[in-house]
């Protein structure tokens, strides 16, 4: 089931987000040489502390609807809320191509130039979300940039939806979600995700 | 002998980074189920595979032994849609498989092509589907594992018949050698016993024999229980 419904920020302290990489570990330091069996997905923990009274019921609410690992949510990464440029809008923004091989975006209609660092979103051919992290840029021309990105992007939706503010990735909880109700009402949340990939 | 190295794979092991993904063929009765273990298909050798990424995997040891002994090979299918007769895993259940051809190929992938340049198959494992088991149960991912079995008799596509006596007459009337062979498990080899004795072994052609003990036409004396 896929529900793609917004996670919640109120009171969120810690949102950190890992890429990982599917492939074998070093044999030794000498050679370093490892096997790649796939692409890198996201995992991401979300801990939430100081609830008061409605912040917790809206919360557990919303991991209710989650029905465990059943109902997709989306997120975005708090620490790059915006790119480094400072755009706070996604309007006009667009992808005219897709390079999987190449691990490159050509984005359209940007107001500024992106740079490493940043995040990316848009919708997949499948009607998911592609999230990456920018790690290289090409020169800006006329709000069209070449990006390389990480993980490799897949094939855009008709209707790409891209996004540097705020970007999207869709997640589902992995594991059990961990609620703590204490007398002192200063309530607590965690739990953990894993990206949903659908190219 | 070791694959020879195409350019792209001397470049990857440069980059000390290779590629690996696994490209899996089922032979069923209504044409061949193809997938592979990544994000986007891929068409390798004319043949399209399709996405499954990590829906499925191959559990256990790979194992290719070159004596006479069936290796098995368990493949593990993400089970939750398999009610679904358009998923990969609703199609292979509702066609027939059982003792048909499968093939499980390593495929040596382009390291910096994000797994769309295809270099080259470094093992090829051929087998025949035998059988399928699913487990489903609460806080368990839903499995459907599929066994397959080798052999090498089969991986060469040598058929499993025995050589009779009425094979090797029609190849070289003379030849007697083929008359003395079982052609069931278990069965009783008539050595020793005179011809006119065995139920169809007639009065002539068969090798001198007396009645206490057999002499085969080797100098051989057998004695007879």
């Amino acid at each position: 089931m896929s529900s793609q419904e917004i996670f919640l920020t109120d009171r969120l302290k810690d949102c950190s987000w890992r890429l990982m990489q599917r492939q074998s570990a070093p044999f030794g330091r000498q050679t370093g040489q490892v096997i790649t069996y796939g692409g890198a997905f996201w995992v991401a923990s979300f801990r939430y502390e100081n609830l008061d009274g409605p912040g917790l019921r809206a919360l557990s609410a919303w991991i209710a609807r989650r029905k465990g690992a059943a109902v997709s949510f989306t997120a975005y990464r708090p620490t790059r809320i915006s790119p480094a440029n400072g755009a706070t809008s996604n309007s006009g923004l667009g992808i005219s191509s897709v390079n999987t091989a190449a691990s490159t975006i050509a984005a359209t209609g940007l107001s500024a130039a992106l740079a490493a660092g940043d995040m990316f979103s848009y919708a997949t051919l499948a009607g998911g979300f592609y999230c990456g992290e920018v790690v290289s840029v090409g020169a800006i021309s006329s709000g069209a940039q070449t990006l390389t990105v990480s993980p490799a992007p897949v094939a855009a939706h008709g209707t790409p939806q891209a996004r540097v503010f705020q970007a999207l990735a869709e997640f589902q909880l992995d594991g059990e979600p961990q609620i703590s109700e204490p007398h002192d009402r200063r309530y607590a949340v965690s739990f953990n995700a894993r990206q949903v990939e659908r190219a | 002998m070791p694959l020879p190295l195409t350019t792209d794979a001397r470049a990857a092991l440069e980059a000390r980074e290779v590629a690996i993904a696994w490209l899996l063929d089922l032979y069923t009765d209504e044409g061949t189920l193809r997938c592979w273990d990544q994000a986007i298909p891929i068409t390798y050798g004319g043949d399209t595979y399709e996405a499954l990424q990590d829906r499925w995997r191959i559990e256990g040891e790979i194992k290719i032994g070159a004596d006479l002994t069936p290796e098995p090979l368990t493949i593990a299918f993400d089970g939750a849609p398999q009610t679904d007769d358009a998923s990969f895993i609703g199609r292979l259940l509702d066609r027939t498989w059982h003792q048909r051809r499968m093939r499980l190929r390593g495929l040596l992938m382009n390291v910096s092509s994000n797994f769309v340049t295809a270099i080259g198959v470094h093992m090829t494992w051929n087998g025949w589907m035998d059988t399928i088991s699913t487990s489903d149960g609460v806080g368990t991912a839903s499995v459907v594992t599929l066994n397959c079995e080798s052999g090498i008799l089969r991986a060469l596509d040598m058929n499993l018949t025995a050589c009779t006596d009425e094979d090797q007459r029609r190849r070289l009337s003379t030849d007697q050698f083929f008359r003395n062979v079982a052609l069931k498990p278990a069965q009783q080899v008539p050595f020793g016993t005179k011809w006119i004795n065995i139920p169809g072994g007639g009065s002539s052609g068969g090798p001198a024999t007396t009645g206490g003990g057999g002499s085969l036409p080797f100098g051989i004396t057998i004695q007879r229980e």
